[in-house]
């Protein structure tokens, strides 16, 4: 089911705008909107690529 | 006083109670440091609802609707890792519904899936492109229902339409109290976009309430240009329900940023799993990948 996509990410030349967008310092509030349970859908993929990669 | 207003208004609509307390709101000292911002988090999570997460929000107006509407089973519809269905399942058994979930998959159960059997509701798995391709089957379905006597409420992918925006409308106002409290006012609000619910309620109610605060949806995967007409009309049914004046589309289309969803809704890609175990080692907390591991991500972009 899991797709690891090994495509070199490309983010184009908006993303260099981007980039600058939050400026440092900024104050920056992230939503966390859950989503635990699907961690363990995917575990046996994820812990195969941390032993792999990190 | 508008906020005063919009909760008179939005109190005026059927709920049914999910979320007993505030989320909290609190700083990120590490990631913070490491992105050279002041950042905060609200947890969301945290709801109290089944796993947590933004949809139970949105299902105390759903199910309040489906309770008002006398319904008697619920449907819903997503991928199997789908945390609205799972949300909808709970929240069903709490106001004494059945509930049925089509779900795009046909995997084994665990993850959410395993938690979808625990709660006990119907679960129907079909091997399909997306979830919107199991739109047409679940009302079907309900037509079905209907012919046998049954009281079926369809609710729609993510919770997303204008009655489920409501809860978010009212985040937004909780999340301005909260930051008033702490003589905080963020730059930037920023969250994962995907069936647009939870962006259509953010927009409106951080508009009126933390007005110089900038959103920034984050695009998960979805098609751009279905999301964004999807939000829009959202938000213009939202300004409808609470007989709000109109909203510039531009300042609408300004809120989306896209290209972290690495190809496809549901795709994951190495960095963002990377960024799981670095988030998890240095905050404690777990993002998801299919929502905000990604939306994460693009803070982390933004603000290098």
């Amino acid at each position: 089911m899991i797709q690891f996509i090994q495509e070199k990410l490309f983010l184009g030349l908006e993303d260099l705008v981007l980039k600058r967008e939050i400026p440092p310092k900024s104050r920056v509030l992230f939503i966390h909107t859950g989503g635990l349970s699907s961690l363990f859908q995917y575990e046996e993929e994820l812990v195969a690529f941390l032993k792999k990669n990190l | 006083m508008v906020n005063e207003r919009i909760v008179n208004k939005i109190n005026s609509f059927p709920r049914f109670s999910l979320i007993k307390n505030q989320t909290p709101i609190h700083s990120l000292e590490n990631m913070s440091r490491k992105l050279n911002i002041d950042l905060k988090i609200k947890r969301d999570d945290l709801t109290g609802l089944a796993a947590g997460g933004n949809k139970t929000r949105k299902l105390e107006f759903l199910i309040g609707e489906a309770l008002c509407k006398k319904a008697e089973i619920v449907l819903t519809a997503g991928w199997s890792h789908s945390n609205h269905a799972l949300q909808t399942a709970a929240a069903s058994g709490r106001a004494g519904l059945k509930s049925i979930l089509f779900l795009k998959g046909t995997g084994a159960y665990r993850g959410s899936l395993f938690l979808d059997y625990l709660l006990g509701c119907e679960i129907k798995l079909f091997d399909v492109p997306g979830s919107s391709s199991l739109v047409p089957i679940m009302q079907k379905e309900a037509e079905k229902l209907k012919a046998i006597g049954e009281k079926p409420f369809v609710i729609p992918v993510g919770g997303s339409n204008d009655v489920g925006a409501l809860g978010y409308v009212l985040g937004a106002i909780e999340i301005a109290g909260q930051c008033n409290k702490m003589e905080w006012q963020p730059d930037f609000i920023v969250f994962p976009t995907s069936s647009g619910g939870t962006h259509a309620g953010i927009f409106v109610g951080v508009k009126e309430s933390l007005p110089n605060a900038k959103i920034l949806g984050i695009g998960v995967g979805d098609n751009a240009e279905k999301l964004e007409k999807s939000v829009s009309d959202i938000v213009r049914n939202l300004n409808k329900l609470l007989a709000m004046s109109s909203f510039s589309e531009k300042n609408l289309k300004e809120t989306f940023r896209f290209g972290y969803g690495f190809q496809n809704y549901g795709d994951i890609h190495p960095c963002v799993i990377s960024l799981i175990a670095e988030f998890a080692q240095k905050e404690g907390i777990f993002l998801d990948p299919v929502y905000t591991g990604k939306a994460f991500f693009g803070v982390g972009r933004f603000s290098s």
